[in-house]
Order: structure tokens, then C-alpha cells, then sequence
């Protein structure tokens, strides 16, 4: 077992926004976490992450609880995501945000980068090469050079997933990935997601609303509504859970 | 034509005097650009005005002083005892940001912007007391470089300009090079867009915070040390016109911005030694403030600083 939430859940005041959360993600799975608007998903990322600290229950990276070792602890411990709404580092290059993202890799001080010395040099090429490949793997060796922000939108969220890879985690999770896209772009964007799972041998969690992307490529789904899990199960038999369906349409009533 | 002579020597003179000024603008605004980076560093990552820059500029007075006493460059200056002098003022500046920043303003990030202005206030006061009751006012520093100046076609350029030209240079290529094409300069321009999305990138944001402020430190140092090299006098308060001034400039060439600070120095610089020159060096310090009023009403992102819209 890769990851484990462990009757997680935080309150905000008065509001619980997740409660009595168990999730168990296998190493290589591919795992969706779906749920209508506001029922806490987010808030999941944003507990495994470090941004919040829970106010009950553990979550275990391999075993090991990360709670309470905050954002650079747990992307340091082999956690990496995106962002719902796109998040990358304005005014850096495309190449500029991989390579930042190999910050804890490098071990060079600050004089040897101002003296240009031999290892300064070797690790800048070195961090240069890896993410050239990358940015080739996923399609955007030709605007290396451009400011991340002059990406078109689906770019983006690709260069957003490369940043990520580049911290060379064992768990990746995707929020929204397809967020925005039309269907076309939502199916290639399901398979490049099955490729980067099978390739760099990464464990991914996502949350998804194109049920299509989700149904298609998620071995494992956990259904949320109103920050409690109301589901868990393979694809077919979340798409034939009653209460599942009764909670989507509860929501689409009422949006 | 004795008239048309003397309308000659007059023409002359004003062109004279004129790139006079603008050798003794340029000087003084690349002293305020080396403190003005510190300030500008900062904001771009912290969004925080830290007052307590022009202290740590203060400061590198008397660290320079002490040093020389203390390694003999005091009494027979040596070229290579200067040039360590120096190295060692800059290195104990950073010292010093990097611990105030360690001690005074991390505990206080999480409480919000106004506290940390208050803590910056209260840090300056601190240091600037400190010092007063250490060392006192007014102590002089010893005369660390002969004093040459040339005559350049009627303008007097000092054997301090070249030194300030040079240094400032040096340091300002040193810093690009830090800033675009290391780690640690990326990660600082990570940070300065996105403290959360750095640290989930596995970016140590703590670290690259009390970089910046280490960096920006170091240049404060190295102005100082060109400071009192010029003007032989260290002091409690010496830090206070200076670290308005280049804050000004910080602002008027955008703050956050890098090539705006340095920018916005220099002609505040040369505005100042143009208004010593023509009107009357009285004039001078209101005139760098009057700059800042306009620049706040008519463009507030300052003239290199982009608009950014408040995060909603």
C-alpha cells in the first residue's frame, strides 16, 4: 500500500469538511477520487499535500506518517500534484519551471554557482538535459524557450504534469486534469495520463468531473459527497451504485 | 568679441558642469541601487517592506570598521587588506539579514503583513539603538584608499567613482548570473510568484527566503563599505537618508523588480546631483520624495514594475 488516509478528516470552525476519510491507493494504481462540487475533494489534496494538517486520523506514505511535515516534507517524501487552477511560475521559462522543480537534486553552493565552478557546471547541464527530455516527452520541446504563461491552456496543463514528474515522485496526484478541455482533448489527455503512469512507474490519484476520463482509465474510484465517502469500487460498480448516482443527481438538481 | 568669448567659456562650462553631475549622479545612484536591490529582493518574495534594510546598511559601517581595526587594515591598508575587508563586511551583513530574518520576521509570517512591517520598524529601531549604545555617534573610519582624481575634458572623475562604477558593475553581473541561471535564482523567482506551489515542488521555501534576504544583505554590505570609503564617518543614523532614498528608487522603478530598482537608483541619483547642481543642494532631498509622490499617483506599479491585480 502506497498511500493510506486513516479515518482522516479536518474541520474548518464548525464545518467538517472531510470526515472519517479511509483511502488505500496500491503502488502503480491509477485511482480517481470524484464526488459533485464541494464535496471535499480539493481539500483531500490539499490533506495529503501538507497545506492542511488534519484535525483527526493519519495518512501514511509507505507506511510512514506525513502528517504534520508540511509541503516541502511531503514533496520531499515523494508527493507531487497540480493544481485545479493552473499554478505554474509565471516569468520562468518552460524550461525554467522543470528545472526548478530539481531544486533538492542539486548540491552545489551558492559560491560555486558564483565562480562557475566544475560541479555548478556539470549539475546545470545535467538538470538542463533531464528537462529537455521531458519537455520532449510530453510535447513541448519547441516552447521551451517561451514564458510559461504565453502557453495556450492545454499546454499548460501538460507542462504542469512534466514540472511535476520532474520532482520524480512515487505519487502523483492530478486535480482536474481535463478541467476546461473539450472531449477530443479530454481522451488524449486520458491516455497521456495511462502513459505517464506506465512509464515513469508512478502511482496516480486524480479527481476528475469527465466521468468518461475517469470510467476510462481509473482502476479504482472513491466517491465523495459532502466530505464522507459514499463509494469505493471499480469503475462498473460505482457506475451502478444507487447512491452514487442519487448524489450526482442531487447535485445537478440543484446547480 | 570679448562678449562672444566669454558666451564660450560660459557654454562650456554649463556642459561641464553638467557631465559633472552626471559622473557624481551616476556614483551616487550606484550606491543606491546596491541597497535598493535588498529592498526589492525582498518585497518579491515576502511582499513585505523590510525597514530594517537601511540598518543593516548601518550596520556595514561598523562591521567595516571593526574589521579593519581589528585585521591592521586600519592602520597600513593594503589593496588585498581592503579587498578582504570588504568581502568580510559583506559576508557579516548577510550574516546579519539572514539571522534578522530567521528571528524577527519567520515567526511572524504567518501573522499577516501589517505585523510584519511593525516587526521590521521595531527591528530598526533596535539595531539603530543598539549601535548608539555600543559605539555612539559620529566615529570616524579610517582613509582605507588614496584619494586620486583626473581631469576629464574639464570633469573631475575621482579614483571613488571608479571604484563605485566598478564594484556596482561587477556586483550587478555577479547577481544576474545568481538570479537567471542557478537553482537557487530560479527558486527565488519560484518563490516570488508562488510560496505554496514552490514548497509543494519540494523547493525549501524557508532556505530561499533567508537567501533572499542574505543576498540582498551582502549588497547592503558592499554599499556601505563604498559609502564610508567616501565619506570617512560611521553612525548610528548614517543608514536612515540612504535606505529612504534607494527604497524610493525600489519603488519608482517598480518594486519586485530587479532591473527597476537599478533603474529607478540611477535616476534618482542623477535627479539628485542635477538638482544640487542647478537649483540648490537644499532641494535635493525634496526633490528624490517629490518623484516618489508623482510616481505613486500617476503610475504606483512604478516604471519597470508590472501591474499585478490582486489575487481574488
Amino acid at each position: 500500500m502506497l498511500l493510506e488516509l486513516k479515518k482522516t478528516g479536518i474541520r474548518f470552525g464548525g464545518l467538517r469538511a472531510v470526515q472519517d476519510l479511509d483511502l488505500s491507493v496500491e503502488t502503480g494504481q491509477l485511482y480517481g477520487l470524484i464526488g459533485p462540487n464541494g464535496a471535499g475533494k480539493t481539500t483531500v489534496f490539499n490533506l495529503i499535500t501538507g497545506i492542511y494538517a488534519p484535525t483527526e486520523g493519519d495518512i501514511q506514505l509507505g507506511g510512514q506518517s506525513i502528517v504534520g511535515i508540511g509541503p516541502v516534507g511531503v514533496a520531499t517524501a515523494g508527493i507531487a500534484r497540480t493544481f485545479q487552477n493552473i499554478r505554474l511560475f509565471g516569468g520562468l521559462t518552460v524550461l525554467e519551471n522543470v528545472k526548478v522543480a530539481m531544486f533538492r537534486r542539486q548540491a552545489g553552493t551558492l559560491f560555486e554557482a558564483v565562480l562557475r565552478a566544475p560541479r555548478f557546471q556539470r549539475e546545470e547541464a545535467e538538470a538542463t538535459a533531464a528537462a529537455r527530455e521531458l519537455l520532449e516527452t510530453f510535447g513541448l520541446a519547441d516552447v521551451a524557450g517561451l514564458g510559461a504563461e504565453e502557453l495556450p491552456y492545454g499546454l499548460r496543463r501538460r507542462l504542469e504534469i512534466a514540472r511535476a514528474l520532474a520532482t520524480r515522485p512515487r505519487l502523483l496526484l492530478l486535480d482536474e486534469p481535463a478541467a476546461g478541455m473539450n472531449p477530443s482533448e479530454a481522451e488524449s489527455l486520458m491516455h497521456l495520463i495511462r502513459w505517464v503512469r506506465d512509464s515513469f512507474e508512478v502511482t496516480i490519484l486524480l479527481i476528475e468531473h469527465h466521468m468518461p476520463v475517469v470510467m476510462g482509465i481509473c482502476e479504482r474510484i472513491c466517491v465523495l459527497d459532502h466530505g464522507a465517502q459514499i463509494a469505493v469500487g471499480t469503475p462498473k460498480e460505482i457506475r451502478d451504485n444507487p447512491v452514487v448516482i442519487e448524489a450526482y443527481l442531487g447535485a445537478e438538481a440543484e446547480t | 568679441m570679448t562678449v562672444y568669448f566669454l558666451q564660450v567659456v560660459t557654454a562650456l562650462s554649463a556642459v561641464t558642469l553638467f557631465f559633472q553631475q552626471v559622473v557624481n549622479g551616476l556614483s551616487l545612484g550606484a550606491i543606491y541601487a546596491l541597497i535598493a536591490l535588498g529592498y526589492t529582493m525582498v518585497y518579491g518574495t515576502l511582499q513585505m517592506i523590510n525597514f530594517a534594510h537601511s540598518e543593516v546598511f548601518m550596520m556595514g559601517g561598523f562591521f567595516a570598521l571593526i574589521l579593519a581595526k581589528a585585521t591592521g587594515v586600519a592602520d597600513n591598508p593594503t589593496l588585498a587588506g581592503v579587498a578582504f575587508v570588504s568581502v568580510a563586511t559583506m559576508v557579516s551583513c548577510a550574516l546579519l539579514g539572514a539571522a534578522i530574518e530567521r528571528l524577527a520576521y519567520r515567526p511572524m509570517r504567518k501573522s499577516g503583513r501589517l505585523n510584519l512591517l511593525i516587526t521590521a520598524i521595531g527591528m530598526s529601531l533596535l539595531l539603530q539603538n543598539s549601535a548608539l549604545l555600543y559605539w555612539g555617534t559620529n566615529v570616524p573610519f579610517p582613509d582605507l584608499l588614496p584619494r586620486t582624481s583626473w581631469n576629464v575634458a574639464g570633469v573631475t572623475i575621482s579614483s571613488n567613482n571608479l571604484l563605485v562604477f566598478g564594484v556596482t558593475i561587477a556586483l550587478m553581473v555577479a547577481l544576474h548570473h545568481v538570479v537567471e541561471r542557478t537553482q537557487m535564482g530560479r527558486a527565488m523567482r519560484a518563490v516570488a510568484v508562488s510560496r505554496d506551489a514552490a514548497a509543494l515542488m519540494g523547493i525549501p521555501v524557508d532556505r530561499v527566503i533567508a537567501f533572499t534576504f542574505a543576498l540582498g544583505s551582502a549588497l547592503a554590505g558592499a554599499a556601505s563599505m563604498l559609502w564610508v570609503i567616501d565619506n570617512p564617518r560611521v553612525d548610528p543614523f548614517m543608514g536612515t537618508m540612504p535606505g529612504l532614498k534607494a527604497f524610493v528608487a525600489a519603488v519608482l522603478g517598480g518594486i519586485g523588480s530587479i532591473p527597476g530598482a537599478v533603474a529607478g537608483a540611477i535616476l534618482l541619483g542623477l535627479c539628485e546631483t542635477m538638482v544640487s547642481g542647478y537649483v540648490s543642494s537644499t532641494w535635493r532631498d525634496a526633490v528624490a520624495f517629490l518623484l516618489l509622490i508623482v510616481i505613486l499617483l500617476y503610475r504606483p506599479a512604478g516604471l519597470l514594475g508590472k501591474h499585478v491585480p490582486e489575487k481574488v
